[in-house]
């Protein structure tokens, strides 16, 4: 198992944040924030982090709205979204824009986003 | 002896005051009176002669036993004895009922007995011839022994002249009588009983005269009184059943009579009027004077007649008509008088309804504001009304009778010749123009119309007419006028075209308008349905991705877990992993599928207007299956026959969702039972073709037109709007698409939509 991947995962619900580290703890280096502003003091601390997924809904500052402010900080990094809902034309513009790398509807295949990572990250 | 024979007496047989007592033989009972008087007589004198000759017969035994005087006394005591038994045999006789026998037997006898004590007499001529006297007494009873055969009396009287010149014959030698003596004696006694004989007879003739006199006079009046009887009745019976009242009272005017039909008439019971007069009853107060005034002149002979009003019992009061007459008794003196009384209230109320009739005639003619005129068919005057007088001038007087050429009201007769030729033809002249002169002479436009009718059984010719002279010089100003006016009228008609001709450019301008604003109208409302249906729709949208987002964080949930524990037990049991893999693979489908209706519905609730999405037909179709699935499940096989090719079509993606779903939902709708939806997809051209066929129960041909057209449902009330089809419409025309239907009953229906494909 290679270490090396460092992933930053963003979500409001905290059973989400259980499960995926369960499953790809033993696959990446995980940090895990229930908050977008959360999310961005880890960036600010963490330099190792390779890659960046968030949720779209949560209080607060979205999805989208995280990412923005995270590219700010590290423009260079892969951001996915992550959503309940299906695409909307903000997470579309997004994807066209390049500020979003993918983006995966809920409920998402683990396999599905391990191997974007890896895909993104390489 | 003599009650013995006596019968019973009858009441009331004999007259009271008859000098002779009261006895009666049963044998006489049907015989004349004089008879019976007779009868009687006879018995009583029979009874007498019998005590006197008993009492003789007694005096003569008492004298020959005292002295022996009397030499010849058994002749005497005989003698004596056989005339006793001679009277009891016409005693017997005579109640035998055999009268005639008893008495010419008893006078017999008693002649006999004289003329046998004249013979045997020796005693001084003056004493034997002076018993003579006793035969003429005798013979004076004749009158009662005769009384049917007269030559009886004559009898008598002969054989006692003969006897008595036997007698005289034979004293003449007995006792020495002269000649002189025996002529004068036979002539004196033959004198007496000669005309003791006429007496007789004449006294018989006489009586028997008298009798067939009286009982001639009595059968006469008996005869008379009979007829007098028949003739009362009928009478009696004749007024008693006259259907006139009859009443008939005395001088006095004291009601003596009354027939039925008087009681009936009036309600008087015959005690309220007999007895009483005239006017303690019937005749009302007011009308005494007249009754009574009529009564006084029967009185002179005179008859009459009077209508009267009388009261009844029950206070009514009835017309009659009286007549009435007066009688007079046997020695022509007035006695009374009789009268009738006719019921006339039928006959006033006819008089009273031919009086208003009259009046009612009088009063339409007289107030008709037309002259109207009655003529007969030679034209002659018969009746004109006021109005016709002041018309023409002529009083009615001066009219009746003449024709209106004689009064000069027409100059000649030709004209009247022609109306009246006309009338005699047609029965009628409508609305006839003429002029008549009145009688001063003055022309006269009349207008008139005229009826030959039937008056009284006469045809006579009613006519009314109006004077047009006011109306002819109307006219005139009127035809004035009118020239005037239609001067008038041609110039404001000129202006008036102009001015319609402006009006009704501004007019065809406002329909245009109008008939925009409705297209507008028609539009809005459609629109506003439409709006209403999107809204539901964009709703339905917002809450199902609220849904969505909501399910699918638990689903991840699972998935998450899922993948953990796949992980997990591969790495630390993999043995296990075999055994697992179904329930595991269970767990991902179920999340699987729950999360396409999810997405699904994410895809409908897509509620952007812009027709810029790319949008793959396949994928649309498939959602639209899954959100249907539930009620398509095990009931509706879906066959997808979709091309190899993807079709990806420039729209809104949401809306061409909701277009097919509504085309899947009536298909599936369309199949009651079981049935088989085929959707075809294939390349037509610049267009992907679909395809929706159904086996459903299809629709008609007529209304085959109108399922696009807004609100037209086959769904009962509350299942459908009537909008889905159209919407569908609109959408695919939206997105310059093509939509066809055709349908066969019971068969099923095929959709074909045609989408232009994005251009590579």
């Amino acid at each position: 198992m290679e270490k090396n991947i460092t992933v930053l995962y963003v979500d409001d619900e905290p059973v989400n944040l259980e499960i995926f580290e369960f499953y790809m703890r033993r696959r990446f280096n995980l940090f895990l924030a229930e908050s977008g502003a959360r999310g961005l003091e880890i960036l600010e601390r963490e330099k190792d982090i390779s890659i960046v997924l968030s949720d779209m809904k949560m209080p607060g500052m979205n999805g989208l709205e995280f990412i923005t402010a995270a590219s700010h900080k590290r423009p260079e990094l892969p951001f996915f979204i992550l959503t309940g809902y299906d695409i909307t034309p903000q997470i579309a513009q997004a994807i066209q824009a390049g500020l979003v790398k993918r983006y995966y509807s809920k409920p998402y295949q683990m396999k599905e986003i391990e191997a974007g990572i890896r895909e993104a990250v390489a | 002896m003599a009650e013995n024979k006596k019968s019973v007496s009858r009441p009331g047989e004999w007259k009271p005051g008859s000098f002779i007592p009261r006895v009666s033989f049963t044998a006489y009972e049907h015989s004349e009176y004089s008879i019976r008087l007779k009868v009687r007589f006879l018995f009583y004198l029979l009874i007498s002669l019998l005590i006197g000759v008993l009492s003789t017969l007694c005096m003569d035994l008492y004298l020959h036993t005292s002295s022996s005087a009397r030499i010849n006394f058994i002749g005497i005591i005989a003698a004596q004895v056989t005339l006793f038994g001679v009277l009891l045999i016409c005693l017997y006789f005579l109640r035998k009922g055999r009268f005639h026998i008893a008495a010419h037997l008893l006078t017999i006898a008693t002649l006999t007995t004289i003329w046998g004590v004249m013979f045997i007499d020796r005693s001084e001529p003056i004493m034997q011839l002076d018993t003579v006297i006793l035969i003429c007494g005798v013979l004076s009873m004749l009158p009662i022994v005769v009384t049917k055969k007269v030559q009886a009396i004559i009898g008598y009287i002969l054989a006692n002249i003969g006897i008595l010149f036997l007698l005289v014959m034979y004293k003449s030698v007995t006792a020495n009588l002269s000649y002189v003596v025996c002529v004068e004696y036979l002539t004196d006694s033959i004198i007496a009983l000669v005309f003791i004989g006429v007496v007789v007879y004449n006294n018989f003739s006489i009586n028997s005269r008298s009798i067939e006199k009286a009982e001639a006079d009595i059968k006469e009046r008996e005869a008379a009184e009979s007829a007098l009887r028949i003739s009362e009745h009928k009478y009696r019976v004749l007024i008693e059943n006259l259907n006139e009242a009859t009443v008939l009272i005395d001088k006095d005017e004291v009601i003596q009579f009354v027939n039925k039909k008087f009681t009936e008439k009036l309600g008087y019971k015959l005690d309220d009027i007999i007895g009483r007069t005239t006017f303690d009853t019937f005749v009302p107060e007011e009308q005494k004077e007249l009754v009574h005034e009529a009564n006084s002149l029967r009185k002179f002979g005179i008859s009459s007649q009077y209508e009267l009003t009388l009261i009844n019992r029950d206070g009514e009061q009835i017309p009659f008509l009286v007549s009435g007459a007066p009688i007079k008794d046997g020695d022509e003196i007035f006695s009374g008088s009789i009268a009738t009384l006719t019921d006339i209230t039928e006959r006033k109320k006819i008089e009273d309804s031919i009086r208003a009739s009259e009046e009612r005639f009088r009063l339409l003619i007289e107030s008709s504001p037309f002259a109207i005129s009655v003529t007969d068919i030679t034209g002659k005057y018969l009746l004109i009304n006021t109005e016709y007088s002041l018309e023409f001038g002529f009083s009615q007087e001066e009219v009746i009778g003449k024709t209106p050429i004689e009064l000069g009201m027409w100059p000649t007769e030709a004209q009247m010749q022609a109306i009246y030729t006309g009338l005699s033809e047609s029965g009628k002249i409508e609305h006839y123009e003429t002029t008549k002169f009145d009688k001063n002479g003055t022309e006269i436009p009349i207008y008139f119309s005229s009826r030959l009718v039937t008056m009284n059984g006469e045809p006579v010719v009613l006519s009314s007419l109006v004077n047009m002279t006011e109306k002819k010089k109307a006219e005139q100003v009127l035809e004035r006028y009118r020239e005037n006016l239609e001067q008038l009228v041609k110039q404001r008609t000129e202006e008036l075209s102009e001015a319609n001709e402006e009006l009704l450019s501004i007019n065809n301008e406002l329909l245009a308008q109008r008939e925009e604003l409705q297209n507008a109208l028609a539009e809005l409302h459609l629109a506003q349905n439409q709006l209403i249906e999107a809204e539901k729709m964009a709703s339905v949208g917002i809450l199902a991705a609220g849904i969505a987002h909501e399910i699918n964080n638990p689903l991840n949930f699972i998935l998450g877990g899922v993948a953990g524990i796949e992980d997990y037990i591969q790495e630390s049991m993999p043995g296990q992993m075999e055994e697992l893999a179904p329930l595991i693979s269970g767990i991902k489908m179920g999340v699987e599928r729950a999360s396409k209706i999810v997405t699904s519905l994410n895809h409908f609730s897509r509620s952007t207007d812009a027709l810029d999405e790319n949008c793959d037909v396949h994928s649309v179709i498939d959602n639209c299956l899954i959100m249907l699935e539930n009620t398509l499940k095990h009931r509706v096989k879906i066959t997808r026959d979709y091309s190899d090719v993807r079709f990806f079509v420039k729209g809104n993606e949401g809306k061409l969702h909701q277009a097919i779903l509504n085309i899947l939902t009536n298909a599936n709708q369309a199949i009651d039972d079981e049935g088989t939806i085929i959707i075809h997809t294939l390349p037509d051209g610049d267009n992907v073709r679909i395809e929706i066929i159904d086996t459903g129960e299809g629709i008609s041909s007529a209304i085959l037109d109108k399922i696009f057209d807004p609100f037209f449902t086959t769904k009962e009330p509350g299942h459908g709007t009537g909008l889905g089809l159209s919407i569908t419409y609109n959408i695919i025309k939206e997105h310059c698409g093509k939509i066809f239907v055709s349908s066969e009953t019971a068969i099923g229906t095929r959709v074909m939509i045609l989408l232009p494909l994005i251009k590579e």
